[in-house]
């Protein structure tokens, strides 16, 4: 019954540093000030001289550029959710393993091809350069033993892999007892007593263990080594598709925007793919002191790709700029629905895609209602025998005594010289929308040259222009 | 060397030069779109794709899309591009065109609120390259957005006519400009400027039948 491990040694600092723009020293602290203790350095702060377990202060006075941040739950939640999102893919039990935080396991049983180690750790490597995140991967025929693997440096190489129960015997008695999640006290006690690693643990005396030291250590072991159960709650999260990005300093401008937007696109893009569905329809908020900016962003073709997607956010943005300093960004995938790609013709170069594309581009910054097609409407009157449609859907029956161009508001014409010549074209009728009209039309040529539709309104008694034969 | 034999070798070192030479009245149709009116074909030749085509008319409805439009309406049906409409002054009626040859559902019309807004819908538009035609009644344009648009038309290999009330500046090089006069069977058609020709003028004959036989 073998487990796959995901663990994040970096998981605080990474999801600060892969929003910003810039490559900046950064590490995680317990508390703010310079009394706090560092948690997580990342890699131009650990090129500095840096190292987890150091004062603030010793840290500032190294590298005074030093940005400092400190452990967010919500996003870190957020981050394992996308995370189990992306194991269940891979089979239909995950679980977290709360003592070991931030770890995820997955029942990978039933997926005999993922028990090859070659095929699984190479889809974790790629997820983990998807979501830019550090992540370290253990299997094992439990799910704390597969979590110990992933944290286990010295191992060797390849032995974070072992899912047979034959190998795993052999193996957990080696596990260092530090890698053990118990209390700090309890360490020490078995350090004391001359216990580094499980297989001397597992010598011990198990009622005396119990007596001095608590059922804890021992309820520990044979749930490492599958002695006993280990039985987790399935893990679950919303059904929503979102994204929420703390940004590091408050941003009133695209560019700063661009980066973390884009960051949470191709987040929401993964996992989609990932899930074999699409959306069409994305709304993002963005949020200051007490205000808030929201909109949503409709595509016509799902598999409209990131760098797109952030094209026409961008125009959004600068038609309508949020005016406040932004704080923090989240983005929602509304609607997804099942996606499982386009089948590419043999023939196909990608012009039918460009061409909606244009489309979409130019709706996008101008509005859905300046771009459209003309279609004909079976009317008889001529103003409303036409009207505006989608782009595409343009049709219309074909008459040649019709003018190219229509007033869109007929013109009186105050012409002496004119006169209703004997062959008119009578249009009457409406009465049953409350649009009646009766008119007289004919051609005319004004004395300029123009070629004019003039109509006759037997009502009114007068002449009108409303079109021309341009 | 026989004299034509002279002449040869003199179009050859020409034609060959490596700053390509601009000749005037050498009456090389550059390749575009058959105008499919007799009497312009011999004034402007074909319509020069991939780039723009001023078309000055100081009134509506003297003729000035019946001109273009069989060139228009064959580009529509031939190709599975769109025909783009920028800001036209008028509604252009679905019965007429259709009546014309156009594919209705190739057919795009744009209006936007800002001038701004029109030029950078026009730069796209000629750029993709998903446009056959773009018919357009942009504002007055100043010398940089003019080849800015000439750019952009070179590049998505369109048929371009921007149509103006009123003459552009001389300092821009157009591929074609023309201005329209009205005239009794027809429209008064002068040429102003045209690439590798002189300018000409003459009537062309505008029949009510557009429908082209494709």
């Amino acid at each position: 019954m073998p487990w796959l491990a995901v663990q994040f040694p970096h998981l605080g600092v990474e999801l600060r540093e892969r929003v910003q723009a810039e490559a900046v020293a950064l590490a995680l602290v317990d508390a703010q000030g310079s009394a706090g203790t560092l948690l997580q350095v990342n890699a131009i702060a650990l090129q500095a001289g840096l190292r987890t377990g150091m004062t603030t202060a010793r840290a500032l006075a190294m590298l005074p550029e030093l940005q400092l941040c400190t452990c967010d739950p919500a996003l870190e939640a957020q981050a394992l959710s996308h995370w189990a999102r992306l194991l269940y893919s891979l089979a239909p039990q995950v679980v977290l393993l709360e003592e070991i935080s931030p770890a995820l396991a997955v029942n990978i049983t039933g997926n005999t091809r993922l028990q090859q180690g070659r095929v699984l750790l190479e889809k974790v490597a790629a997820w983990a350069a998807a979501t830019r995140l550090s992540v370290s991967a253990g299997v094992a025929p439990t799910p704390l033993g597969a979590a110990l693997l992933a944290q286990w440096q010295g191992a060797g190489p390849g032995s974070s892999f072992c899912p047979e129960s034959t190998d795993w015997a052999l193996l957990w008695p080696r596990i260092p007892i530090t890698l053990l999640p118990c209390t700090a006290v309890t360490h020490a006690a078995l350090l004391a007593l001359g216990v580094r690693h499980c297989a001397q643990l597992h010598a011990l005396d198990r009622a005396d263990l119990v007596r001095r030291l608590g059922p804890e250590p021992l309820r520990l072991l044979d749930r490492l080594s599958g002695r006993a159960s280990d039985p987790r709650p399935t893990l679950s999260f919303p059904a929503d598709l979102d994204v929420s990005i703390p940004l590091h300093s408050e941003i009133s401008h695209w560019e700063g925007l661009r980066f973390a937007l884009h960051r949470a696109l191709q987040d929401i893009h993964f996992l989609l793919r990932t899930q074999a569905q699409a959306s069409r329809s994305w709304l993002l908020q963005l949020h200051g002191r007490g205000r808030q900016w929201s909109s949503t962003l409709e595509v016509r073709d799902p598999a409209t790709d990131v760098e797109m997607l952030l094209t026409l956010w961008q125009w959004r943005l600068q038609q309508q700029p949020p005016d406040f300093a932004v704080h923090t960004l989240r983005l929602q995938a509304l609607a997804p629905q099942h996606w499982s790609g386009r089948q590419a013709a043999w023939w196909q170069d990608g012009a039918e895609e460009a061409r909606w594309q244009l489309v979409e581009q130019l709706r996008q910054r101008l509005g859905a209602i300046a771009v459209h097609a003309i279609a004909g409407v079976a009317d008889h009157r001529p103003d409303y025998a036409w009207q505006r449609v989608p782009p595409g859907a343009g049709q219309g029956e074909a008459n040649s005594a019709r003018p190219l161009w229509l007033l869109a508001q007929a013109v009186p014409l105050h012409a002496p010289s004119l006169h209703l010549p004997a062959q008119v074209e009578r249009i009457e009728g409406g009465w049953w929308d409350g649009r009646d009209q009766s008119r007289d039309y004919f051609r005319w040529r004004h004395p300029a040259g123009v070629q004019c539709w003039v109509y006759w309104d037997r009502r009114q008694a007068r002449f009108y222009v409303h079109g021309y034969f341009a | 060397m026989s004299p034509s034999a002279h002449k040869a070798a003199v179009n050859t070192l020409l034609s060959n030069h490596p700053q390509r030479l601009w000749r005037g009245l050498n009456n090389q149709r550059t390749p575009g779109v058959a105008a499919h009116w007799p009497d312009l074909e011999p004034l402007v030749g074909d319509w020069p794709r991939g780039a723009i085509t001023e078309v000055v008319s100081a009134l509506d409805g003297i003729g000035e899309l019946r001109l273009v439009l069989p060139a228009v309406a064959e580009l529509s049906q031939r190709e599975a591009r769109w025909v783009l409409w920028v800001a036209p002054p008028h509604i252009p009626y679905p019965a007429a065109l259709a009546a014309a040859g156009v594919d209705l559902s190739r057919m795009l019309v744009l209006h936007s609120r800002r001038d701004q807004d029109t030029l950078w819908a026009l730069e796209l538009a000629l750029r993709s390259g998903s446009c056959s035609a773009v018919l357009a009644w942009p504002p007055a344009l100043q010398d940089t957005q003019w080849r800015r648009l000439q750019l952009a038309a070179e590049a998505g290999n369109s048929l371009a006519f921007f149509f103006f009330r009123q003459g552009g500046a001389a300092t821009v090089s157009v591929a074609l400009r023309l201005e329209l006069h009205p005239a009794r069977q027809g429209v008064d058609v002068d040429v102003r400027k045209r690439r590798g020709g002189m300018s000409v003028r003459g009537m062309v004959a505008l029949s009510d039948q557009l429908a082209l036989a494709l």
